[in-house]
Order: C-alpha cells, then structure tokens, then sequence
C-alpha cells in the first residue's frame, strides 16, 4: 500500500496499510509514544482501501480490509479514515486474537491489581476507565482487557480512548492538554467521536499486566444502586462480553472460571461519573 | 427416536466433560462440541445417577427415588425421559436403543 504504518499496542502488532496519507499521519501523530518499527513482525494487517475504482479521489469512500473481515461492513467517508483504522484494528483482535481470553471491558490498575469493568456499549466503562486514568489508576485499556489463559493476569490493551458524544466533553474537562486529543470526527456510525491519546504511564507500562481483583457491571443513567453478581451469572455475562470465548474451547473455559471463582463482581448502577467514581473508591477501599 | 422405542442411558467417559461448580449451577465443558452448559438441578442429579450400565428410565427412576423426593410416579417418569431426551441430545449422556419394553 502507498502509505503504512507498523504499530505495537500491548501484546498485539498491527501493519496499517492505506491508499490515502491522512489515516496514517493521524495514527502517526496520535500513537507516537507507542512503539512504531516498521521491521516488527505484525500479527495483523489492516487496508484501507478505495470503496470503488474512482474512490480514491472522487467522494473518497474507505473500505476496511484486512487478515480477519466481517464481509458486510459498510465503506466510511475518508474523514472517517482514522476512525476506519481503528475499527480495523479492533476487528482483528476481536476476530483474531488467541493468545488470551479477550473480555470486551475496560481495565485500570492500582497497586498491582485491576479493576475491569464490563458492559454494553453506552454503560460507561469506557469513559470511568478514562476518567480514573487521569486520576491516579493506570488506564489499562476502554476496549478489551486480555485474560492470560495460564496465571489469570489481565493484560494491558491501551489503544486510544475512544470518546463518543457526551464523553467527549466530560474529558476535555478533565484533561488540561489539547495535545492528547485528536480531531472532532462530526456524524460518524457511532455519533460524533474524538480519541484520546491515554497518560504517558499507561503507555510505558502497557506490556505490564495486573491481577484482576473486582469486576465491575456499570450502568449509565440509573439511580444509584450496588448489587452483588453471582458467579454463575457472571460466567454467563461475561462469555457473551469475549469474542474468543468459544474459539479457545477447553483454555477459555478454565481461565473464565478462575476469573468468576477469584474475583468479586458487582453490579453498578449510576446517574454520573462523579457518583460512579465515588461507589468505585469505596468498593476498592473494601477488596484492595 | 422413533415413539415408543425404549432407550438405555449411560454415563460418558469422565474425560469427555469437565464439571465446576459455581453458586448453585453446574458448568460443564463439553469436550466433543467444544460447548459450554450451565444445568440447574435435577439435571446435574440425573447425570450422576448414571453409572456405565445402561438402564431405562424406569429403573433409573426407581434409583432417584430412593434418593430424592420425585412426587406422582407417571409425572416424574414423562418429566425423567424429557430430561433424559434433552441431556443426551447435548452429549451429556449416552443413549442406546434398548430391547427392554
């Protein structure tokens, strides 16, 4: 492809091919504190491809290719390129990736153990995990957190912080530094969009994983409530949450089990960030 | 199953699932398929009533009996033969076409 760029982002490497030059000086730009050699063997590569023959140039049109595709996917205008790369890169691990259970949460770590949060999209584990990343966690990852099949560890995913709609405003509050974001994506599939580049920290650190010690439900927009999840119901939600459960078969059985019999889960309810914040300080204060 | 054909049950050789228990449900790793079941009870009793003879769910009935407390004999023979159906069904439990009537 014209333009590429070798990308490593915790244990995955990812080779990001595109017709055009603005998807991979974005990437470029935004994940310049991350590894980038191009002589790295990737495990994965994406192209972003013209839709059509002429749409490289007129009404350019991306379409997102690469070793794992979901062969309906519909093509994104060009000013959507970085966002186009992104879903690449998450279409890959999410169809791709065996090393790990791959759980679709956030994860934060505090004193050697983490905190990983689960939910459908809108629950707001994407944001809190942001939010905490700021505020003396480190910021593990928004989109999946990776069970080590042998000692249970949760490894570190930290890709850019996907910021939809209402979060984007919540995190320009909270992050006093106009250079961590990356630009307005206005009307894409998703809403409006902005990535946030994660702290230095959680870059530095993103081969170092965490013991997991609770695991979060949360729910957005709901007056405050704590529930414990049985194990069983747990087990349940979270083999929908990981798109390799069942490839790993006999391997994603036994790590999924070692997750839900030592880890505590919780349900939360919540009708802000600052709420949520103040039922996970006082949830952590009791397991840590 | 063609109606009216007995069946024999049997226990599968223990290498071929994977048993945990987690608050009161029963998980199982289906090694064959490769697929997981949560089975509430009576299915994990019924599992473990079986042994490497094969029997009819009228004896294994009598042998759950003994243990637990099964209500009306017809009811809980019709209730065992669908449970038994169902667990066979997922490779739970052997099942045989079986000369006894």
């Amino acid at each position: 492809m014209r333009h590429s760029l070798t990308l490593a982002i915790g244990p995955a490497t990812f080779r990001i091919g595109s017709a055009w030059e603005q998807p991979i000086a974005q990437l470029r730009a935004l994940y310049a504190a991350y590894p980038q050699d191009a002589a790295a063997i990737a495990d994965y590569a994406v192209r972003l491809e013209p839709a059509g023959p002429l749409r490289r140039w007129w009404r350019p049109s991306v379409r997102i290719a690469g070793d794992h595709m979901l062969p309906d996917a519909a093509p994104m205008a060009l000013r959507h390129g970085l966002l186009a790369a992104e879903m690449g890169m998450n279409l890959q691990m999410a169809l791709g990736w065996r090393r790990h259970l791959l759980i679709h949460a956030s994860s934060v770590e505090k004193g050697g153990r983490a905190l990983v949060m689960t939910g459908e999209s809108g629950s707001g584990k994407s944001t809190l995990a942001a939010l905490l990343g700021e505020r003396g966690w480190r910021f593990m990852g928004d989109e999946f957190a990776l069970l080590d099949l042998a000692d249970g560890r949760v490894h570190p995913f930290p890709r850019l912080v996907s910021l939809k709609n209402a979060a984007i405003g919540v995190m320009r509050a909270e992050v006093n530094d106009a250079t961590r974001f990356g630009p307005m994506m206005r009307e894409t599939p998703k809403g409006d969009i902005v990535h946030l580049i994660p702290p230095q920290d959680s870059i530095a650190r993103m081969r170092e994983p965490a013991r997991p010690a609770l695991l979060l439900f949360p729910r957005y927009g709901f007056a405050r409530d704590v529930r414990p999840v049985g194990q069983g119901e747990a087990f349940m939600r979270l083999t929908q949450a990981s798109t390799n459960y069942v490839a790993l078969g006999e391997a994603g059985f036994d790590a999924l089990h070692r997750f839900v019999t030592g880890v505590p889960a919780l349900a939360v309810d919540y009708e802000s960030g600052a709420a949520a914040l103040d039922i996970i300080d006082a949830l952590w204060g009791e397991v840590a | 199953m063609k109606a009216g054909e007995a069946r024999a049950y049997v226990r599968c050789a223990d290498d071929e699932s994977i048993w945990r228990e987690l608050d009161g449900l029963n998980l199982v790793f289906h090694r064959p398929s490769g697929l997981t079941h949560m089975l509430t009870s009576p299915l994990p009793e019924i599992c473990a009533a079986l042994d490497n003879q094969p029997v009819t769910a009228a004896t294994l009935l009598e042998r759950l009996s003994a243990r637990f407390d099964l209500g009306e004999e017809g009811d809980a023979l019709a209730a065992l033969e669908a449970h038994l159906a169902e667990l066979a069904a997922l490779g739970l439990i052997g099942s045989q076409p079986c000369a006894i009537a």
